[in-house]
């Protein structure tokens, strides 16, 4: 596996989407601390303190995107040139291909999210009227939870491309779905006139939110977990039963 | 000579299609073995099996005598289809990302591959940009990842100018004679095949329907004139005196002149001269084509 991850680290770095990609999320970045410095100079009773009340304000939604275009790039070009048969060709278990990949893709849409959450940081800590401060554990906290949302997200792009093995087609579901499922989400509750019911992102929202227990944080944690652990089998056995 | 490759019985059934019905062949190492049949016969999907990218329905293969087929993948180099290659990768790049799957650490085999397939000037170039020609020749290179016993090549000459058909022609050859290495072609180019192989497989609706070996080949497809019911050493001075002298002696008496079918009738004559009257005289062997086709049911492209 860990040739695997070597080998699709360096193919990422050397590939053209990775860069285009990084640079959005920057620029997302940039523009998203303009925006704070600009709404803090005209109201200067507002205050944005520490790293995690900062989070609000961030584009979640980008960060879903990017990671979807991304994992969905990733793993449907191995599909889409072919590529993966001369990597199985090669003698790579497909579990290890597959393991290895995920793990891959994870790591990289981070370092590109991870524009999101340097914004949050220096937003928080620095810009936000002097008054803002570190809040270490709730940062670990916030980083979990996109570690295991992200590895989850991954899985399910995984899923999809192992079983449709079309770029465009696997960046739709991938992208559309957490959206979709929110909606449907919003839509039974109103309807069955339940309290809440947890979809990804309503549960992301959830997850990071400081007034959140930490047993409900841990449960949100593990939940993606299993989801990201479940998703990850089943692309295993789609790979497997599948002829390339 | 060892067995590279053994397989035994491999079928492969999609829906109620048998593409591949128990096919059992013996590749020894040296061998180029050219696996031919018509569009459709059932190649690429004997070669995925062995390739280890599609799952058997049932029976099984083993590379150099070992059964666990993970364990030697990395000793076997495929090319199925088309080059699956990385378009914004370049040359070099591509040669690497397999260096590290299959963790070679030292770089100098890349430029010794290049060099070896002959694209080593455009390595700096994005496979996006390379012709045919070049792309089947870094496909090639890639296969050749690991220095491998043994390389798959499903229809490496396809789409290929002809120009581009004697160079890969020439690789394979020098990879065969200078590397040792055994090879697997598939191609429904007979031709092509033919100046190449050592060993033929005729694969016909998913069934090996032959196996002949380049020697056999040549005696099958040998054209002569068949002489029967007359002395032997009488009509073999007769043929010396005509200046025919490949001939020989078969089965009891029949007498095989290996000249231009052409001439049957001047030898018929030659003979009746010396007061020698033939049982019958008649012309024998098919060309390549001919005898491929009778073997494949027809519809095989000679080039």
């Amino acid at each position: 596996m860990h040739n695997v991850i070597s080998a699709q680290m360096y193919k990422c770095f050397k590939t053209k989407g990775f860069y285009i990609l990084l640079m959005i999320a920057l620029l997302s970045t940039v523009f998203d601390l303009i925006k704070v410095t600009t709404t803090l100079q005209s109201n200067p009773e507002l205050k944005i303190e520490g790293f995690t009340s900062t989070y609000d304000a961030l584009s979640g939604g980008l960060f879903l995107l990017l990671v979807g275009i991304y994992a969905a790039l990733v793993f449907s070009s191995d599909y889409t040139s072919l590529s993966i048969r001369q990597i199985i060709g090669k003698g790579t278990k497909r579990t290890a291909y597959i393991l290895g990949s995920l793990l891959t893709v994870t790591v990289v849409s981070l370092i590109i999210s991870s524009a999101a959450y340097v914004a949050a940081f220096l937003r928080g800590t620095f810009i936000g009227s002097g008054t803002g401060t570190f809040d270490g554990l709730m940062m670990i906290r916030f980083l979990v939870v996109i570690i295991v949302f992200g590895f989850m997200y991954v899985a399910f792009t995984a899923l999809i491309a192992n079983i449709t093995r079309k770029t465009s087609l696997t960046m739709l579901i991938s992208i559309f779905t957490p959206p979709i499922l929110q909606l449907v989400a919003v839509s039974i509750t109103s309807l069955a006139k339940i309290d809440v019911l947890y979809d990804p992102i309503t549960m992301m929202d959830v997850a990071t939110s400081v007034k959140t227990s930490t047993q409900d944080y841990l449960i949100a944690v593990i939940i993606y977990f299993c989801a990201g652990i479940l998703l990850t089998y089943m692309s295993i056995i789609v790979g497997k039963k599948k002829d390339l | 000579m060892a067995s590279v490759l053994r397989t035994d019985s491999l079928t492969k059934v999609y829906g109620k299609n048998t593409v591949v019905d128990h096919v059992s062949m013996n590749i020894e190492q040296g061998d180029i073995y050219g696996l031919i049949g018509r569009n459709g016969a059932g190649k690429t999907t004997l070669m995925k099996m062995i390739g280890g990218v599609a799952a058997p329905t049932s029976g099984a293969y083993e590379f150099f005598g070992e059964k666990d087929n993970t364990k030697t993948l990395s000793r076997i180099g495929c090319l199925i289809e088309s080059p699956s290659l990385y378009p914004e990768l370049t040359v070099w790049e591509n040669m690497m990302f397999y260096n590290k799957l299959l963790g070679i650490t030292d770089k100098k085999n890349i430029d010794e591959i290049l060099d070896y397939v002959g694209i080593s000037e455009a390595k700096k170039k994005k496979t996006k940009q390379l012709s045919l020609g070049m792309k089947q020749r870094l496909g090639i290179g890639i296969a050749l990842i690991g220095y491998p016993d043994m390389l798959i090549l499903d229809e490496p000459i396809n789409g290929l100018d002809p120009t581009g058909i004697v160079d890969i022609r020439n690789l394979l050859l020098k990879l065969n004679k200078e590397k040792g290495v055994t090879l697997l072609i598939s191609s429904h180019i007979l031709g092509e095949l033919a100046r190449l192989a050592t060993r033929f497989g005729v694969i016909d609706r998913g069934v090996l329907a032959d196996e002949i070996t380049y020697e056999e080949l040549l005696e099958k497809t040998r054209k002569a004139v068949r002489i029967e019911g007359l002395d032997p050493r009488k009509v073999a001075v007769t043929l010396e005196e005509m200046k025919l002298n490949d001939y020989k002696v078969i089965d009891g008496g029949k007498v095989m002149v290996y000249c231009d079918t052409g001439l049957s009738g001047k030898i018929n004559r030659a003979l009746g001269e010396k007061g020698m009257y033939a049982e019958s005289i008649g012309t024998v062997g098919q060309d390549l084509e001919t005898y491929f086709v009778e073997k494949m049911g027809g519809g095989v492209q000679n080039a």
